[in-house]
């Protein structure tokens, strides 16, 4: 077995990462790193900024790429009380719609919640849809609580992928077979913040709310 | 928990600690972190044998009620894919139109005749889009062995705790037994399809359905199972069992008949004697015309078959049993 000791990629000192994280935080620089699994790689990161102080903060991988539809097939659902069989099923394939507007980058959770299609599917896609600037951010260190990192920036394009067919189709009453090539570019982790409203956590940017039991173990 | 593993820390040479199937360690000196290689992004991992070789012969011993003398007893290391993954997807669909008949009960107001009117009524053809996320893991022996098939190997192996392999240490414990080449990437695409067909068997009837799956967190293992081998002897005959390395379950139990040498030429003698007796029988003017030898002949050759098979018993078929041990043996 090859056994490699894992190095800070910004200074080369030795990189502590305990067991099941994927993120961490040199002792020595601060600079954060990614385990893939082999070996530890560069990491950007950087804080949210928002009014007034957050109670808490969770990380989001922001993931940038330029997405091509390389083929298409649009199925009109026939009407159940108007037609039988299939005949009416299929409409003509390579019929691209309009209004179809693929969004260049995606935030996705980077954290483990115990709901996955309501806080880490549903919640991505919806502060997805609100990015449309660059919010005003400022430097992580390592303080940062990377014990929460969870999924790493492959999870995090294996997630893209399928939301964005769940966007497509989301805007169109016909049913989407899309194949999207996918040029991966930029990835960031977000620390996005969150404030405490009853038993739950709101988004303070974009006022989504997360329960907080979703973040128990 | 953490565990001493047999591996050492690359940088300063001290025993390295990691935690049950973990892809990584920690050097409990210089507190270096420690990637654990992986082959085709399989980490391998191997479950410690808690029975031991006497164990293994007394346990074996146990399967047969006779008197069991062993002659070699083997720790094997048998592979067993581990695929974890959390599979998230999109599938869009319409649900299938069911067409129902249902019968009303009309009632006539003149004379009290009730009749029945057909209705037909339809019903499913809603358009279902959604996201869907399940956790599943996909278990698989790496070698194909009918002795196996019994087993539960592939579905308790990922239950133990999990050292990481390191083969020069491994091979020192036990034969090591490699996953056949092939069965790898037919592995993966088996994994892939089972995964993909539990998160869309509910939806098999749909029509125009379209999926898109990812796979999360992703841990891929080959995980080496300790079983031990053990060969020995009965008086019915040779013995094997496959003794379970963890939990000393019998796996595998074969008894085999004795050895046996039969000559040739024994039914060819009992062929010929009967067809003298026969001969005799049948037309006894031609045989006494031989004399008193032809009556005698038939008697003769039981006689030699008998003398044959005890002869066979004694000398024969216990020389076929040395055989029999020794080539065990080697």
């Amino acid at each position: 077995m090859k056994l490699t000791p894992l190095k800070c990629p910004h200074c080369g000192a030795k990189l502590k990462i305990a067991g099941n994280t994927v993120l961490a935080a040199c002792q020595y620089c601060g600079n954060a790193a990614e385990f893939t699994g082999e070996s530890a790689i560069k990491l950007d990161q950087a804080i949210i900024k928002s009014e007034g102080p957050p109670n808490i903060l969770l990380p989001f991988w922001r993931i940038s790429y330029k997405a091509k539809i390389s083929s298409l097939a649009a199925h009109a659902p026939q009407n159940p009380f108007q037609q039988d069989g299939t005949e009416a099923f299929y409409r003509r394939k390579d019929v691209k719609p309009e209004d179809l507007e693929i969004p260049s980058r995606m935030l996705v959770a980077a954290f483990r919640v115990n709901n996955f299609i309501n806080y880490t599917a549903d919640l991505s896609q919806a502060l997805s849809l609100k990015l449309d600037r660059d919010l005003p951010e400022k430097d992580a260190d390592k303080s940062m609580d990377y014990g929460r990192c969870y999924y790493g920036h492959l999870d995090a394009q294996g997630m893209v992928e399928v939301l964005l067919r769940v966007l497509a189709n989301k805007k169109s009453r016909d049913i989407l077979d899309l194949d999207f090539d996918i040029k991966w570019r930029e990835r960031k982790i977000l620390w996005w913040p969150f404030k405490q409203d009853g038993d739950c956590w709101r988004d303070m940017i974009y006022e989504q709310r997360l329960l907080q039991s979703a973040l128990e173990k | 928990m953490a565990k001493i593993t047999a591996l050492l820390c690359p940088v300063c040479g001290s025993g390295l600690v990691t935690e049950s199937g973990s892809t990584l360690a920690q050097c409990r000196s210089c507190q270096a972190s420690v990637a654990l290689g992986s082959q085709m992004g399989f980490y391998r991992y191997y479950v410690e044998s808690g029975i031991k070789r006497n164990g293994a012969i007394s346990l074996a011993g146990q399967a047969t009620e006779l008197s069991f003398e062993p002659i070699a007893a083997q720790l094997m290391f048998i592979p067993a894919w581990h695929v974890e993954a959390e599979i998230f997807g999109f599938i869009g669909g319409q649900r299938p139109i069911v067409e129902k008949i249902i019968k009303v009960s009309i009632d006539e107001y003149h004379g009290n005749k009730i009749n029945e009117k057909e209705i037909k009524e339809k019903s499913g053809g809603e358009v279902v889009k959604k996201s869907l996320w399940i956790k599943k893991d996909y278990r698989m022996l790496g070698i194909k062995w009918n002795e196996l098939g019994g087993s539960d190997i592939k579905d308790t192996a990922p239950e133990m705790e999990l050292m990481p392999e390191d083969a020069a240490e491994l091979s020192k414990l036990g034969l090591m037994l490699e996953p056949d080449a092939a069965a790898e990437p037919e592995m993966m695409a088996e994994a892939t399809k089972y995964f993909k067909g539990q998160l869309l068997y509910p939806y098999g009837s749909y029509q125009g359905l379209t999926s898109r799956i990812s796979l999360l967190k992703q841990n891929r293992r080959l995980i080496y199972y300790p079983v031990w081998r053990v060969l020995g002897f009965t008086k019915k005959g040779r013995f094997k069992c496959l003794v379970d390395g963890v939990n000393g379950t019998q796996i595998y139990v074969k008894q085999y008949s004795q050895a046996k040498i039969v000559p040739p030429t024994k039914h060819l003698i009992a062929t010929l004697a009967i067809a003298l007796a026969l001969g005799m029988m049948l037309s006894p003017h031609q045989v006494f015309v031989q004399g008193w030898l032809s009556f005698v002949a038939p008697f003769f050759l039981l006689g030699f078959l008998a003398g044959g098979t005890v002869l066979n018993r004694l000398i024969l078929d216990r020389l076929a049993e040395k055989a029999a041990r020794f080539i065990w043996k080697v």
